[in-house]
């Protein structure tokens, strides 16, 4: 009894306004109502007011102190006087002030820390306590524009240890994110190196670019779907502090207007203060080859079966002696390789009293398994910061890079890709004659004028070069201890030149009379002046943090494009001397302003709330439409803090979250408010060669209207843990739906606007699309004798449902159809075509079914009348294929046994449909190329799924249909890694502190049923309506890799 | 620390007060401003250029004419079917008329472009402020004239199509419906007949591929012939007398067509090809034609052969001996004499001394060869930079002169002037070198068949054939030729159109 007044002295001792002692006082009366016994805690306050006044303090001691963790102070730590109800949590600084008696145990406590317990001891009026970490639950998170505990989140934010990451050796982070967490799917659009990935936060996105926006040490960069490179290239994934990841709008609507697919948070290393410096080393080097190959025809069999469709279509056979012909070239082989991989790191790092550094420089080099394809990212870090007072302090981040990839000629995934053109090379043409040339290509009329693969490959290439560099300097002001004022200043600006060079050249039917050269060059520029200020209050259970903020970017870019010709090689410049001389300048320029600010607020550790505020203004949008706001409330309950949940059971925590936000998506070209004559409407009058007169014409319909999209999510989860946390559990449910959304609306050709196969197209502020799906991860931490181990799990169920879509938008065109239909009621981007039904046994079979063709024939694909007019044609085209997977998981495992680890990262996608148009093309008679390796339906060999062998198949077999669609459901066990820690005494033998060899091996398993060559197919151009369509895809490689990390 | 608090005071006021609006407003740089756009003579032209733009558009004179006006005819036998575009002129042959066929899209949206552009330059020639009344005329006369070219281009060919003749929203644009043909072609001829009277007869050397009063006429009496204004085909054909032009010699035939007398004198209007742009395969970029898909030293190029089939010899069914436009336009294998320059020689075609990468169809002796659009040079027949692009650039005839003549046979037959009408067939047939011998001016119907016969010669592969079927009525008698056209006469509307546009 007497501890509560005891507790009430010791405020007024530190002279706390009246007011906070009423508030402390309220919050008292509830922490005693929160308990079970009621009753007797009603007593307890009668007996607290009677002797509220009047008692005195006898033999009390007043202890004062600092708790820290690992980080520094640490507030709001609660400090209980074991057996009593006497408390007080930590200031801002951690600092704390008690009375307690000689011999009162102190419980310190914090939630996610263990708990530690001082004895009172007179002589020691002041401890200093640094609480340990209980568990991962309560790390420190990076939310925006600042970090919270785990325990205090509401919203739906994810992390991702970067030592997770690097087990994996991919040239950009993105990839690295593969798998990690539940809510973020991740897919390879192109595996050559540093190739592009789509990263797809809580569902698969809408109908435009669905890439999340990353803040790179706060710096927002806004990145394109991609295929060929990531833009995220030129970070290097080894100076990766930490990456959180923002996946509801909740904790999202702090970047406003940008957020609508997810945050990704990067920050990097910094030293720490206090710190010794430290050395840190690390090489890594691999291994690649490829993890798969296609299975193509032989030379012999090749030459078979095309004498076979000559002959049946009554031309005479190309081939004599098919049998001499043998194996042949097998061009696939021919043109990947053995690749290496190779990574240096290093690093310096250390801090003082007042100021800490981290200085890295890093070389990462991926050969491509393919020729002539690879990476390099040399890349050179500083942050530092320096205390110049206790309130002053100051910093900066800054990097230089510069990366070079080199990616094969021809488009991405097409026909025309490096990849096609050399698998459907024909095998009777060996790699190099006789006199060690490159072999020609047969003028024999059978052949098509096409150039030995190998041989194009050869040709130098000039990979893109991109020069960046990033700064940021930053100024913190502390104005009174809870009131901090910061501002910072980013700067980038980055160069990517590139340059092109066609090859004169005379390979038999294959003939280049021009050397044609290609420069551009881009030069972009990003700036961002951003100012907050912070205010923490702590009033004793009572943890408010209020920011507000305000920034400012501008970003310009302007691109300059020259091509030409020359009749004679060696030209490395070029001039206006050249044939078909071309120059193309763009210039994009656009900006920002925002106000925004955030609120946190926890009650006694237990009751948590979130509320954000943006207000955006954006130069893509007209006068009238740029300005929006976007609000953001969540709300959180740690129920396990509560006194009637026991704590000794097998539950150690359980957390309940809500949350509800708005974002929005401006993720449209610029300047589409407004039209501006276009040109390059051009016509020859005169009728000289290489001389046109101008034409200029209206390019585009302008909408001044045009707005944000908005995204309007909510979501509930639960984050559970049990056995003494050793088991962590967390379920979410989401549902984010896009409102007005920003789509290309496909326009009559009666506009004029259309360009080619294109519609003209305006973007419109229109429909609706729903992406909604639960989460789960699980992770278990136990020993067993003297293996330690950790088991992870996570998976997430998509949903995609278009509510409301003004037209159908057909997209990837193969053989002039198109392959996705993205239509109302449907999830995006689902095939469409006629569903196969077998193929046709007999002519009885052929006639009793509905007509498809007047030469269609047995052994020919047998469609389905859906419209049932027996007639095929396009009625009958329907949705034969769903690239959305149901659910998409990744797992992990990690042992340690003694000084040795080991672990196995995997991933998977279920349910999900995949369009081989690699297939179709392998298939496809009327073209004299190469074939895959099937043998075809013929009367003699009718049990099997291939059509017959007919040249210019009168039936269509090739027309898009559920032959080519497949389950494209895998899993893959992405990393398996051993590692060695060597003995402290033995680590510094070779003058280390630390040392760990490791080696491991990536991609050795893919679980599939798909037949083509790799499941992982990604989005063509990094768009979720071309997704899943496999149309030769850069091979997946298989990576032997060993390591060293040394620290000195 | 007084200090400190100005410095955020600063930083706060500047942002918040500085031109938030004025920040936030980026202009676009990289074209002209629209709203000032046409205010002068030079923009006027420049508007006025983008007009003839869409004329070597793959829906139009790049390729369309061809594989709409001659694969669904008895011109031509295409088996043949590869890569992008393949399936679909194979389809047009085989009359399967799929509403998704690409060049059923690529003639309407190529010339609504057309029809857009013309209706942007007629309502904005008023804006124009530093020219000359004549320079305005002349430039008005223009746009009429693509806009009635590119309307005959779709009603001959879709019959009903949305009229336009102003610039639309794009709300209107995209919910239009058809008007009946006959109110296309009224508007045809009355476009015509304004454009007739505002433009010159000829134009400087440097301009040439302008539309002329003679372009005009002409295409007025082609559009007369399908309107069965036989008297006004007819009057509008005979403009052309006074206007200067003249059939080229039957020696010079050949040369129309294959690079060496382009914009001849028998030329009315000619879409313009020029190399030196590449972009070959590109549906609309570039200026040359995508004919090298009939190449024979290109493997996959076997389209749109002469037709040969075991009942149906175009040869020996159209040509009567001495015919010097047969050797104009068809070769036959084994047979026809061809200039070679990397052996600086005239020699048989195919000469596999000469050349190895002949395509397999054409080594078969008699095996037959479109000859129009192949450049004289055989080394321009194949795949190959430079050479490539020169053999694709090769102008393609809109309106020649012996056509107009041939309308105006036509016209006067119809309207009962045999003895006219035989006379201007005579025109064509001394230039081709034939006599008229046999074809009397007594009988209507049979002097009608012998100019529909020598209209089918001597316009053959230049993209008429179905189209004068179509307007004759006459397309059963494919019948003959072992086709079947199924009692398809319209083009189906695009489907990626109906697909926008609920109305159509």
């Amino acid at each position: 009894m007497n501890l509560n007044i005891y507790y009430i002295a010791a405020n007024l001792n530190q002279k706390k306004p009246i007011s906070n002692l009423i508030l402390k006082f309220m919050i008292q009366l509830k922490d005693i109502f929160n308990g079970t016994q009621i009753f007797q805690k009603l007593k307890k306050v009668l007996l607290f007011t009677i002797l509220m006044v009047g008692t005195n303090a006898i033999g009390q001691i007043s202890i004062s102190g600092t708790i820290s963790d690992s980080d520094g102070p640490l507030p709001g730590a609660s400090i209980i006087v074991q057996g009593s109800n006497v408390g007080v949590t930590s200031d801002f600084d951690g600092n704390f002030t008690i009375e307690a008696n000689e011999g009162d145990v102190l419980e310190l406590s914090y939630v996610g820390f263990k708990t530690q317990l001082v004895k009172v001891d007179s002589n020691q009026s002041n401890i200093s306590i640094t609480l340990e970490s209980d568990s991962q639950l309560d790390e420190v998170v990076v939310t925006g524009y600042g970090a919270e505990r785990r325990s205090q989140i509401t919203g739906a934010v994810a992390s991702i240890s970067p030592a997770e990451m690097s087990k994996n050796t991919a040239a950009t982070l993105d990839n690295a994110l593969q798998g990690k967490v539940a809510g973020v799917s991740v897919s390879a659009n192109n595996s050559t190196p540093g190739g592009g990935v789509s990263v797809r936060i809580r569902g698969v996105g809408g109908i435009g670019n669905s890439e999340p926006l990353y803040v790179i040490d706060g710096m927002p960069i806004t990145v394109s779907g991609n295929e060929n490179s990531s833009p995220l290239g030129s970070i290097n994934p080894e100076d990766i502090e930490s990456i959180s990841i923002l996946k509801d709008a909740a904790s999202a609507a702090i970047y406003g207007s940008r957020a609508a697919n997810g945050v990704v948070l990067i920050n990097t290393k910094t030293g720490k203060r206090n710190q010794k410096s430290e050395i840190a080393v690390s090489v890594k080097y691999g291994v690649q080859s490829a993890a798969n190959s296609f299975n193509m025809m032989n030379a012999q069999k090749f030459a078979d079966y095309r004498n076979l469709l000559e002959t049946s279509a009554g031309r005479p056979a190309i081939f004599t002696n098919t049998a001499s012909l043998g194996e042949g070239t097998d061009w696939f082989d021919a043109i990947t390789r053995s690749a290496e991989i190779s990574d240096i790191q290093a690093s310096f790092t250390g801090g003082s009293e007042t100021g800490s550094y981290f200085l890295s420089l890093g070389h990462f080099k991926q050969e491509g398994i393919v020729e002539s394809s690879s990476f390099e990212r040399i890349s050179l870090r500083l942050n530092a910061d320096k205390r110049i007072s206790d309130k002053f302090k100051i910093g900066s981040n800054i990097v230089a890079s510069r990366t070079k990839q080199d990616i094969l000629w021809g488009n991405n995934r097409a026909i025309n890709s490096a990849i096609a053109q050399s698998v459907l090379f024909y095998p009777t043409i060996p790699v190099y004659d006789n006199e060690g040339n490159f072999s020609p290509t047969p003028a024999n009329g059978f052949y098509k004028p096409k150039v030995n693969p190998m041989f194009q490959l050869s040709i130098p290439s000039f990979p893109p070069i991109v020069n960046s560099f990033r700064a940021n300097v930053y100024a913190e002001y502390k104005i009174t201890p809870d009131l901090e004022f910061k501002t910072s200043a980013f700067y980038t600006d980055s160069n990517t030149s590139r340059q092109e060079f066609g090859s004169i050249y005379n390979l038999g039917t294959a003939v280049s009379t021009e050397q044609s050269i290609v420069k551009q060059q881009t030069q972009s520029y990003n700036a961002l002046i951003e100012n907050t200020l912070n205010y923490k209050l702590n009033i004793d259970n009572h943890s408010l943090s209020l920011l507000v903020g305000q920034s400012a970017q501008s970003i310009e870019r302007e691109s300059l494009l020259v091509s030409g010709d020359y009749t004679e090689m060696g030209n490395n410049t070029i001039d206006e001397l050249a044939n078909a001389l071309n120059v193309d300048n763009i210039i994009n320029e656009e900006s920002y302003m925002s106000f925004f600010s955030k609120l946190n607020y926890v009650f006694d550790g237990k009751y948590l709330m979130t509320a954000i505020v943006r207000r955006d203004g954006s130069s893509k949008f007209g006068s009238n439409t740029r300005w929006g706001t976007f609000p953001s409330v969540s709300v959180g309950w740690n129920v396990s803090e509560e006194d009637f949940i026991p704590t000794d059971g097998a539950m150690s925590s359980l957390r309940l979250r809500a949350g509800w936000g708005q974002v929005g998506n401006d993720r449209i070209n610029n300047y589409l408010s407004t039209v501006v004559v276009s040109s390059g409407f051009n016509y020859p009058f005169g009728n000289v060669h290489g001389v046109v007169s101008p034409g200029l014409g209206l390019g585009g319909i302008p909408n001044p209207d045009i707005q944000w999209e908005t995204v309007t999510q909510y979501s509930v989860g639960v984050d559970a843990a049990f056995f003494d946390n050793r088991l962590n559990f967390t379920a979410e449910y989401y549902n984010k739906t896009q409102n007005d959304m920003l789509i290309p609306v496909p326009q009559s050709g009666v506009t004029g606007l259309a360009r080619g196969m294109n519609p003209g197209e305006i973007v419109l502020n229109t429909g609706d699309l729903t992406n909604s799906g639960l989460e789960f991860s699980v992770n278990y931490s136990g020993e067993a004798g003297k293996i330690s181990y950790d088991l992870g799990a996570n998976l997430t169920t998509l949903n995609n449902i278009v509510n409301d879509l003004p037209s159908p938008i057909n997209r990837y065109s193969l053989n002039g159809d198109f392959v996705t239909r993205t239509e109302e009621g449907r999830s995006l981007g689902e095939f469409y075509g006629h569903v196969a039904d077998g193929l046709f046994q007999s002519a009885a079979e052929v006639s009793s079914h509905a007509t498809q063709n007047a030469k269609t024939s047995p052994g020919d694909i047998r469609f389905k009348d859906i419209n049932g007019d027996n007639v095929i044609n396009d009625a009958d085209k329907t949705f034969i294929g769903n690239p959305i997977p149901d659910f998409v998981y990744g797992f992990n495992m990690s042992l340690n046994y003694d000084n040795f680890d080991f672990s196995i990262q995997g991933n998977g996608v279920q349910g999900n449909e995949i369009f081989n148009a690699t297939n179709n093309r392998l298939l496809d008679n009327a073209d004299s190329l190469n074939k895959l390796d099937f043998t075809p339906w013929s009367t003699s060999n009718t049990n099997t799924r291939f059509p017959r062998a007919v040249s210019d198949d009168p039936n269509d077999n090739l027309r898009h249909s559920s032959f080519f669609v497949e389950d494209g459901s895998f899993m893959r066990i992405k990393v398996i890694q051993l590692g060695y820690s060597f003995q402290e005494d033995l680590a510094s033998k070779i003058g280390a502190k630390r040392a760990r060899l490791y080696g491991s091996i990536q991609n050795p398993f893919t679980f599939t049923s798909y037949s083509g060559v790799d499941p992982e197919v990604g989005n063509d151009g990094g768009s979720n309506l071309t997704s899943g369509i496999d149309n030769f895809v850069y091979p997946v490689s298989r990576i032997f890799t060993v390591g060293l990390n040394i620290q000195l | 620390m007084k200090r400190f608090n100005y410095i955020i005071l600063f930083f706060t006021l500047f942002f918040i007060a500085c031109e938030q609006e004025e920040f936030l407003t980026k202009t676009n740089k990289n074209g002209l401003n629209s709203d000032t756009f046409m205010t002068s003579e030079k923009q006027a032209i420049e508007a006025v250029n983008a007009i003839y733009d869409p004329l070597n558009h793959k829906g139009l004179y790049r390729y369309g004419f061809i594989v709409l006006g001659e694969a669904p005819s008895d011109n031509v036998i295409n088996p043949w079917a590869d890569g992008r575009t393949g399936p679909d002129v194979k389809a047009l042959h085989d009359f399967i008329w799929n509403d998704t066929n690409q060049f059923f899209w690529l003639r309407w949206s190529g010339c609504y472009k057309g029809i857009y552009r013309a209706n942007y330059v007629l309502e904005n020639l008023e804006k124009v402020n530093n020219s000359t009344p004549e320079k305005i005329n002349e430039l008005r006369g223009q746009a009429l004239f693509l806009r009635a070219l590119y309307y005959y281009n779709l009603v001959s060919g879709f019959g009903d199509v949305p009229l336009v003749t102003s610039i639309l929203t794009s709300d209107e644009s995209n919910n239009i419906s058809t008007s009946p043909a006959a109110e296309v072609w009224t508007q045809i001829d009355s476009d015509l007949e304004q454009a007739a009277s505002l433009l010159p007869s000829s134009y400087s050397q440097d301009e040439t591929g302008r539309a002329t009063k003679g372009a005009a006429f002409g295409l007025l009496s082609r559009v007369r012939l399908w309107t069965k204004d036989y008297a006004g085909a007819a009057s509008a054909a005979a403009q052309l007398d006074n206007l200067g032009y003249q059939l080229v010699s039957i020696d010079d035939y050949i040369k129309m067509y294959d690079g060496r007398m382009e914009n001849s004198s028998e030329s009315v209007f000619e879409t313009q090809l020029v190399y030196g742009f590449k972009a070959y395969w590109s549906d609309e970029n570039g200026e040359t034609s995508n004919l090298m898909s009939m190449f024979p030293r290109i493997s996959w190029a076997q389209y749109l052969r002469p037709r040969k089939t075991d009942s149906y010899d175009i040869v020996n069914m159209l040509f009567e001996a001495g015919d010097g436009r047969r050797e104009g336009s068809i070769l036959i294998s084994g047979q026809d004499q061809i200039y070679y320059h990397k052996a600086d020689k005239v020699s048989v075609f195919p000469d596999t001394s000469i050349y190895k990468d002949w395509r397999l169809d054409v080594l078969v002796p008699g095996a037959y060869q479109t000859r129009k659009f192949l450049p004289y040079d055989a080394t321009y027949w194949t795949k190959g930079g430079r050479f490539f692009d020169n053999g694709v650039s090769i102008n393609v005839p809109v309106i020649r002169y012996a056509e107009v003549i041939l309308n105006r046979a036509e016209a006067l037959a119809e309207n009962d002037q045999l003895a006219e009408a035989w006379t201007q067939l005579q025109r064509i047939r001394t230039r081709a070198g034939l006599s008229m011998d046999g074809i009397s001016n007594a009988n209507k119907t049979a002097l009608i068949d012998q100019i529909k016969k020598d209209r089918r010669i001597e316009l053959i592969f230049e993209g008429h054939r179905w189209g004068d079927l179509k307007r004759w009525g006459e397309l059963s008698t494919l019948n003959s030729a072992g086709l079947n056209y199924s009692g398809q006469v319209d083009w189906p509307i695009p489907a990626q159109e109906k697909a926008i546009n609920p109305n159509l």
